[in-house]
């Protein structure tokens, strides 16, 4: 139980704020619950002392007031005042239950708009290390179901405990002004019926988690029949499908049916279980009023306190397992929002729900982000870069860099190329500090990098990435950043080669990206990327493989217009192009994280390796396009 | 492409009866639960009212004095609860029979006209949609046709047994508290329809904020790299601030409903006690009346309400049960015609006693059909196997004949195409993307027809073919190895059900398969998982050549994935794929060298046509696009084996 309140603790940090509109809340349905007791009183008055003219049993200022009014004979009269009454508190009611609705309908809807907002917030700022464990559709999945199920708890259940709670203190009171004994009775099976529910609802979840299961399978198969529905065609297995489909078909159904018989049997026993109550004091109360124990009008009004007592009780059983539920969601954002982010701090809530029960551990785990020293310069990056003895792991066992020392004077451009997995990305992850390295120094102009704020190192250095992410927004608003200059917009995209084509589309730079709009090629998206990041004309620049997708002409005029900038600004780059490689001021060859080549193009040319084979690929297919030619027909594979 | 979200959204101004005469069909073959549960619903109504009797007796009893009137009354009132909850069980009992019979052959029906409609069918709308029409609709229209018909009668029920007993006991006092029904029903019907537009609006602004967490996440890194957490966060805020706006103005609703109508009813109780008083110390009613009176006011928005529900779901369920009538009604184009099903009959009545005559067509279709003539011109030999159509089963050449074909009309993807292929040659489809290779293949699989002119097999229109036929003597390896939930071995089996455990092993063998398969934990019994994602991109491709050579088919088609495999098992499939098409007629779409080199004949296409063809070695010396060609794929994949990675990107 060590669990429970870190989870509810943390629910509760999320209501600050809103606990005194839900206090509010609470206390107006106090008014509605105390206004409706009247209702049933004014119908037992009528019954027991104007129409069957008895004297009243009541409290002693009832009398008095009643006498105030002209006593019974002017209450006859004036009967219209009693129905009068009746619509007139059940109105003032009703608007302290629409009060009740509207505080907690704010508070609840407050408090998942938060809840919605900071996750967002924290998933954005949780370390890379974070996302390479978790998988989007689960993450995706906790802020929507698990959040919605926190928001129905707080906006149906909330309340309801607050009206069990009321119920019992106001009604009972009532009832026991009215008569001890009939309350006695009226209360007699409601410990059954709250057992019951609570025993049933638990074999309920069961049949519902087998009806769900059962459901998974059958969406399993339609999607892989649908995705897959050539496969089928080719193979001419419609009625083989048919018959696996309607397997898993019948299954859901007949899993849904158990379940929902299961219901019938819930409903229908609580329901008698409540409807055998109102017999008990019918029935009891009837032979009491003969006896002159009881008058009719009390009788009546104890029907109606029996209705409005039984259904929150019968509603408990759903309460506790709404409970539970909300437990359990409340822990799946848990472990989201206690995870530290890039600056080493869990959400807020998480450190004041920690208060109330167990202590958030103290130290990130390795390879999480620790806590930098944030330091932001008052110069902007000059530019070079100077790396001793990295090294990097991402399990703290596997190098993938391994013991890398290597400088970049400011303004230069220095390519790096090696096999896929030799660490290329991951040292330009590291340069990002997207990943923190433990083992050796980065110094950047004159400072360690991990003393540097991130975002400010960020802002310094334009990326493009191996897979360059594009916002589900206008081209314009993918490349602009912060700028409001259109002009500068445009600068960018013509040095990246997208400006033509933007303006082929029909909305131009106004054409919306992603499933609502155009469907960009990977070249495209590149160079999109590319104008993105040299926005800002920024001091450095790092391309992960950024031009793979881009034809060989374009890739040259985009270099060329980088190359304007050259010796201004340092550049990093990762290719594979012999084109783009042959341009760099120095070229270093990876090989499962260690730097085995290092050199200019001429250089590594006459060191062969790696680089001299890639270099060699031409004079390769030279070769085998020579033999092709020279031989004769029967050389090749004869047409048959 | 239609976006789902949209189209889910459509709300319906008016009620249009026809979607819902169509699933009349699905109500009579359950009539069997419908009609008692109508009258399970009456008998619940009548019960409700009788327990306002029991009440109302008891009460009389008790004031005027009779113990053994207030015990009978009060047993009548336990028998009627008994009866009561005993009709409650048998409802809930009823409903679920009905909801989940109707959803489960709605399902069964959009199944299995999911499989015979065209491939085209499936190119316009994504999976997504099809899935929605299957699982939620479904759900929807069952729980509709259910709780909806329930609600629907018990409310009309419960509405005429009170208003009787109330009428039978006072027909003066009835009439005036019958004066609230009116705007309670106005209120009703206005607050539902509120009500459905604001959670729908709930609904559309949910699902976008789904789409900002998915991209949010997604977009981590680059988020990152562009410092643009800041900016996002409050982007989303605007997401997160309309979700509160729309739930609170759904709420607020809902918190005004309530009170509004409540107060309704009390005012029909307040108009009972102040007339019913009146009344009762004239004598005319007794105080049992009125109490009864009194509850039946407060209680008559309950069927009110209830039915100003059902009104607005059938509503809001119109749009579903258009799309799912309407894809229920969508018919194949590409289907057997009626002459070949006729044939196929023939066929199957004929098999075994009717000889074949020399045509090789039954006479019913024979007369004008010139097909029989095609027939016999191709084949002179008349021992030939037969088809399920009763022409031959073999398929020796293939010709495309002057085929042109657009998915788009306007925008022709082939021209006047034309191909002809000997039975037992390997044929490379190369060329840039879009140039239409994977559209030929499309096309010889029939999954679209042509526009104009014809694929011929043997000389035979193939739409004069059975269409099961022709696709079952295919063997197609997909570019993305397609596997289903399952074991390795139900996957391989997949080609041919019948293969004993020996054949899907040999198979296995033939395609280099089995080393990776006996690897695994369970060998030929190791789940494959959800789209074979235990696999790797190899190893599903490994599965996949298997699954087409256990088919024995008579043509192969391959269309070579370009996803990067390890040089190891590239091999492997290399090898295998080499020993699958001896003896067949091979469509390649190729991408690798070896493929390409090893072909009988290579077509380079683009824009729709042949533009170049021969052997490599005759392309090659003509120096054309060819030669261009083949220099850029040698130097990708002599890259791809030094550097590995990302091929792909290459392009």
């Amino acid at each position: 139980m060590a669990e429970e309140p870190r989870k509810l603790g943390l629910l509760w940090a999320f209501m600050k704020g809103q606990r005194l509109r839900y206090a509010a809340a609470a206390g107006a349905m106090l008014a509605a619950a105390l206004v409706m007791f009247l209702v049933p009183l004014i119908a037992a008055i009528v019954i027991d002392y104007v129409i069957q003219a008895k004297a009243l049993r009541g409290p002693q200022w009832l009398r008095k007031a009643l006498e105030a009014m002209g006593g019974r004979e002017s209450l006859a009269r004036n009967l219209y005042l009693a129905g009068g009454a009746v619509a007139a508190l059940t109105a003032l009611s009703g608007l302290f239950t629409y009060l009740k609705g509207r505080w907690s309908a704010q508070a609840s809807e407050t408090i998942a708009r938060r809840l919605r907002d900071r996750l967002y917030e924290h998933l954005q700022r949780l370390p890379c290390t974070y996302h390479d464990q978790t998988s989007t559709g689960e993450l995706v999945q906790r802020c929507t179901s698990d959040v919605e199920t926190v928001r129905t708890f707080l906006a149906t259940q909330v309340v309801e405990i607050a009206r069990a709670v009321v119920m019992l203190l106001t009604v009972l009171p009532f009832m026991l002004a009215l008569s001890v004994e009939l309350t006695l009775l009226a209360m007699a099976l409601v410990p059954l019926i709250l057992g019951f529910s609570l025993v049933f609802l638990s074999r309920v979840t069961k049949a519902f988690r087998l009806s769900d299961e059962s459901e998974g399978r059958m969406t399993t198969l339609l999607q892989e029949n649908l995705t897959g529905i050539r496969v089928v065609r080719a193979f001419a297995r419609q009625d083989y499908e048919q018959d696996r489909f309607a397997e898993s078909n019948l299954e859901f159904r007949d899993k849904t049916i158990r379940l929902i018989d299961l219901m019938a049997w819930y409903w229908a026993a609580s329901d008698y279980a409540c409807h055998l109550q109102s017999a008990l004091v019918l029935i009891m109360g009837g032979l009491w009023v003969i006896q002159g124990a009881a008058d009719v009008g009390v009788l009546f009004a104890f029907l109606a306190y029996e209705g409005m007592l039984l259904w929150p009780v019968r509603h408990m059983g759903r309460l506790l397992t709404e409970l539970g539920k909300t437990r359990v969601s409340m822990g799946r954002l848990w472990d989201i929002l206690h995870h530290r982010n890039e600056r080493g701090s869990p959400a807020p809530e998480v450190l004041e729900a920690g208060a109330l029960g167990e202590r958030v551990e103290a130290s990130p785990a390795p390879g999480q982000a620790g806590p930098g020293k944030d330091l932001v310069p008052a110069q902007p990056l000059g530019g070079s870069l100077t790396v001793r003895d990295l090294s990097f792991s991402y399990d703290g066992h596997a190098a993938v860099l391994d013991d890398l020392s290597f400088d970049v004077p400011a303004g230069w451009t220095v390519a790096l190329m090696g096999p896929s997995g030799a660490g290329k990305s991951t040292l330009m992850h590291v340069l990002l500090r997207l990943y923190e390295y433990h083992r050796g120094s980065i110094r950047l102009d004159a400072h360690e990098l991990r003393d540097l704020d991130p975002h400010w190192l960020r802002s310094q250095i334009g990326v493009v990435l191996q897979e360059p992410f594009l916002y589900s927004k206008t081209l314009r608003e993918n490349i602009r950043r912060s700028s409001r200059d259109d002009a500068v917009v445009e600068a960018a995209a013509a040095v990246a080669a997208i400006h033509e084509s933007i303006l082929s589309f029909e909305q131009g730079y106004d054409t919306l990206v992603g499933e609502r709009g155009v469907t960009l090629s990977g070249g495209q998206r590149q160079r999109v990327a590319l104008a993105r990041a040299i926005l800002h004309d920024p001091p450095m620049l790092v391309l992960d493989d950024a031009f793979s997708a881009v034809d060989v002409r374009t890739e040259g005029s985009i270099l060329s217009a980088l190359g304007r900038r050259r010796g201004r600004r340092t550049t990093l780059v990762i290719a594979h192009r012999l084109s783009t490689l042959i341009q760099a001021d120095r070229i270093l060859v990876l090989d499962r994280g260690r730097i085995v080549q290092r050199g200019t193009h001429e250089e590594l040319l006459a060191q062969g390796g790696l680089y001299g084979r890639l270099w060699h690929i031409q004079s390769e297919l030279e070769e085998d396009l020579r033999q092709e030619l020279t031989a004769g027909p029967a050389g090749g594979n004869a047409h048959a | 492409m239609p976006d789902p979200a949209v189209l889910e959204e459509e709300i319906v101004a008016r009620l249009d009866l026809a979607p819902w005469k169509r699933l009349w069909p699905y109500v009579l073959q359950l009539k069997r639960y419908f009609i008692p549960m109508v009258i399970i619903s009456a008998l619940t109504a009548g019960a409700n009212a009788a327990m306002y009797l029991a009440i109302r007796g008891v009460i009389d009893q008790a004031v005027s004095g009779s113990r053994d009137g207030v015990l009978g009354y009060g047993l009548f009132f336990v028998a009627v609860v008994t009866g009561q909850v005993t009709c409650v069980w048998m409802f809930i009992f009823l409903g679920g029979r009905i909801s989940q019979n109707i959803a489960h052959n709605i399902r069964r029906d959009i199944f299995q006209r999911l499989q015979d409609l065209d491939v085209s069918y499936y190119d316009r709308r994504p999976v997504g949609w099809l899935m929605a029409r299957a699982t939620s609709d479904c759900q929807h229209l069952g729980r509709l046709l259910a709780w909806g018909l329930l609600d629907l009668s018990w409310g009309l029920f419960m509405m005429a047994a009170l208003a009787g007993v109330m009428l039978y006991l006072s027909w003066e006092l009835s009439l005036i508290v019958f004066t609230v029904i009116p705007p309670l029903i106005f209120v009703s019907l206005k607050f539902q329809r509120l009500l459905l537009h604001s959670s729908r609006q709930v609904r559309k602004t949910n699902s976008q904020m789904t789409g900002a967490y998915n991209e949010g996440i997604a977009a981590v890194r680059t988020t990152k790299t562009l410092v643009r957490e800041d900016e996002n966060l409050r982007e989303f805020q605007t997401l997160s601030s309309a979700m509160y706006r729309h739930s609170v103005r759904n709420s607020l609703q809902s918190a005004m409903y309530l009170p509004l109508i409540q107060t309704l009813g009390a005012v029909g109780a307040g108009l009972a006690l102040w007339f019913g008083g009146l009344d009762s110390m004239a004598g005319a009613v007794s105080l049992g009346t009125i109490v009864l009176f009194i509850n039946s006011a407060t209680r008559f928005f309950d069927p009110v309400h209830e039915l100003a529900r059902v009104l607005t779901d059938v509503q809001s369920a119109q749009a579903s049960t258009e799309r799912v009538m309407g894809l229920l009604a969508s018919v194949p184009e590409i289907r057997d015609s009626d002459k070949v099903r006729q044939a196929i009959r023939n066929h199957e009545r004929g098999t075994g006693i009717l000889p074949v005559r020399s045509t090789g067509v039954p006479p019913v279709v024979q007369g004008r059909d010139d097909l029989a003539t095609h027939g016999r011109d191709a084949h002179a030999t008349r021992a030939a196997p037969l088809a399920i159509d009763g022409l031959d089963d073999r398929i020796g050449t293939i010709e495309f004949r002057d085929v042109t074909f657009a998915y788009k009309q306007g925008q022709q993807v082939l021209e006047h195409f034309n191909l002809t292929v000997q039975a037992g040659q390997t044929v490379a489809l190369v060329g840039a993307t879009g140039g239409g290779k994977t559209t030929i293949v499309s096309l010889l699989c029939r999954f679209y027809e042509p526009v104009q002119g014809e694929i011929l097999l043997d000389g035979v229109d193939y739409r004069r073919r059975s269409l099961r036929w022709l696709q079952s003597s295919l063997g197609v390896v997909p570019q993305t190895p397609h596997l289903f939930s399952g074991t390795i071995r139900e996957n391989i089996r997949y080609g041919r059900l019948d293969a004993s455990d020996d054949e899907v092993a040999r198979v296995a063998r033939l395609v280099n398969a089995e080393p990776f398969i006996l690897g695994m934990d369970h060998g030929y019994d190791s789940e494959v998982g959800q789209g074979g994602s235990r696999l790797s991109m190899g190893q599903r491709q490994l599965v996949c050549l298997a699954r087409a050579v256990l088919a024995d088919p008579k043509v192969f088609i391959m269309d070579e994935a370009t996803s990067s495999v390890d040089t190891e098992t590239e091999r492997l499939i290399q090898d295998g794929v080499e020993r699958v098409r001896e003896g067949r007629t091979c469509f390649m779409i190729a991408h690798r060298l070896s493929t390409i080199r090893s072909a009988d004949r290579i077509l380079v296409i683009d824009g729709g046509r042949i533009v170049e063809q021969g052997s490599h070695h005759e392309l090659i010396l003509a120096r054309g696009g060819y030669y261009e060609l083949y220099s850029n794929q040698f130097q990708q994949e002599k890259r791809r084996e030094l550097l590995g990675g990302s091929p792909k990107a290459e392009q």
